[in-house]
């Protein structure tokens, strides 16, 4: 039996809206990304990719980590955006890097040789 | 065995884009369905034969290198062999890995080398290749059963997964990320919750490795290179945490050209294997000298009297092994490898497909193209 018999895919056209660059809210049960989230809601808005996007965040920060815990506990995938994308335009490194531990996270200690290689193989 | 031009589709650039295959274009084509190759029903059974039998020896070549402890020789770090001794032993989850080997159709399949940690070229094999052929000979076969096995063995590894999920880590790049996103596509159909981020989004809170969402991560596949993992920052809480992470760290021992020597030491003469030393060429007279550690095609020297070939990179710190020169065989003036791939390690059975990637020159690297396939 060599043949596959039959093959379906959910997720992979994801990919393609990745790598376009969709702008991701960062309090969506989806998306949600912890540190993101928190200074979205209490500037008003966020950077993606170096752009400020004003938003009205219509509650505080618990509701929307509350909606996204309820979202995962009822099986939801989450799907955050890389932290570095909502970084200040004239920040000099990522917040969430492994010198600016937050929460008592640190972050940054995985994919500093990877940077400079492809991992293909 | 045999390379036959074709017509391309029409609109394949589309019609891939749709499968995930983002990235089809380079600089020159990646995805090139302007030929294909066509094999006999006898051919694929012994590629499927030699890849099983492959599986079976770089399982008995770990176990030797553990017992010998030729850690050294393969320039693996002290900090990663605990990790790799303690995985070995435990047997924790491990779900895919590539066989690059030589094949012409006409002398046995020869291991060029093993993709076992961090094999790319996924979603091309299992996925675009297959509907390519749906599309363009529907009547005909393909050795390709690499996605169903792949859901089922997610099944069957659930049960070993913290809380079923699994979290899905790479570089943030379009080409990992691609395999990535395929795998987590399979993992969800076999019922597992997952999620997925950038390698560098791993964060640790002094007792758990833990996720964007500071949410301790049970589970990792990561398509990041455990010679990278060990050296790197976070090496340090290896040995601390409950996290399983897939690939597992045993599967260094087998990435590693390192292998190659191994495998020739213990199964002299093989008609799968070529030779290969740790100490130099030796009486070869025609032969490639490999990096230990290195990716992509870089830092290769193909060496034939009066005449080298070398390319590019910054590998090699650790070390290299020298391989006979495989009879590469040259197709319409290039040169393909065929991507044998192993899902699971169940013995005899774990052949689940190929992949063929084909260059202008006998060294496969990130600019080589991949071609559909076709047999029977």
């Amino acid at each position: 039996m060599k043949k596959s018999a039959g093959v379906t895919l959910t997720v992979v056209a994801s990919v393609g809206l990745a790598s376009c660059g969709r702008r991701i809210d960062p309090c969506e049960p989806g998306t949600f990304n912890d540190l993101a989230c928190q200074q979205a809601v209490s500037s008003g808005g966020y950077y993606w990719g170096g752009s400020w996007y004003p938003m009205t965040y219509s509650h505080p920060y618990p509701y929307y980590y509350d909606s996204f815990r309820g979202y995962v506990s009822r099986g939801g995938i989450v799907r955050p955006a890389p932290t570095g994308r909502y970084s200040h335009p004239s920040a000099g490194k990522q917040f969430g890097s492994s010198s600016s531990p937050s929460h008592g996270v640190e972050r940054g200690g995985f994919g500093a040789i990877g940077s400079g290689h492809g991992t293909g193989a | 065995m045999r390379r036959i031009a074709i017509e391309p589709r029409p609109e394949w650039q589309r019609k891939v884009e749709e499968l995930g295959l983002s990235w089809h274009t380079g600089d020159q084509v990646y995805w090139n369905e302007s030929a294909c190759y066509e094999f006999s029903a006898k051919e694929i059974d012994l590629l499927e034969a030699a890849t099983n039998e492959l599986e079976r020896m770089t399982l008995q070549a770990a176990q030797h290198i553990i017992d010998h402890r030729l850690y050294g020789r393969m320039g693996i770090p002290d900090n990663a062999i605990p990790l790799i001794e303690t995985s070995w032993e435990a047997e924790p989850p491990s779900l895919y890995g590539r066989f690059d080997l030589a094949y012409d159709g006409v002398h046995p399949p020869k291991l060029l080398e093993y993709n076992a940690d961090t094999p790319t070229s996924l979603l091309e094999a299992a996925v675009v290749q297959w509907y390519w052929l749906q599309d363009v000979f529907p009547k005909r076969d393909q050795f390709n059963s690499i996605h169903e096995r792949l859901i089922a063995l997610w099944k069957e590894l659930a049960p070993s997964l913290p809380g079923e999920a699994v979290h899905f880590c790479s570089m943030d790049d379009v080409e990992d990320g691609m395999t990535v996103t395929y795998l987590e596509d399979t993992a969800r159909q076999a019922g597992l919750a997952t999620s997925s981020f950038p390698v560098g989004e791993i964060g640790w809170d002094g007792r758990d490795f833990v996720g964007p969402d500071n949410r301790p991560l049970g589970a990792v596949f990561k398509l990041y290179p455990w010679e990278w993992m060990v050296r790197e920052e976070f090496s340090r809480h290896l040995q601390r945490t409950s996290t399983v992470w897939i690939e597992p760290a045993w599967k260094m021992l087998l990435s590693n050209k390192g292998l190659l020597p191994v495998l020739w030491q213990l199964f002299p003469r093989h008609p799968n294997l070529l030779e290969a030393s740790f100490d130099g060429p030796g009486l070869m007279m025609s032969w490639v000298r490999k990096p230990l550690l290195g990716r992509e095609g870089a830092n290769i020297t193909l060496h034939r009297p009066g005449k080298d070939l070398e390319t590019g990179g910054d590998y090699g710190e650790e070390g290299f092994i020298w391989q006979d020169l495989a009879p590469l065989c040259e197709f319409d003036g290039v040169y393909p490898v065929i991507g044998s791939w192993v899902v699971g390690h169940e013995d005899g059975n774990a052949a689940a497909g190929v992949g063929i990637r084909e260059s202008d020159m006998p060294v496969t690297t990130n600019l080589s193209r991949f071609v559909p396939h076709v047999f029977g």
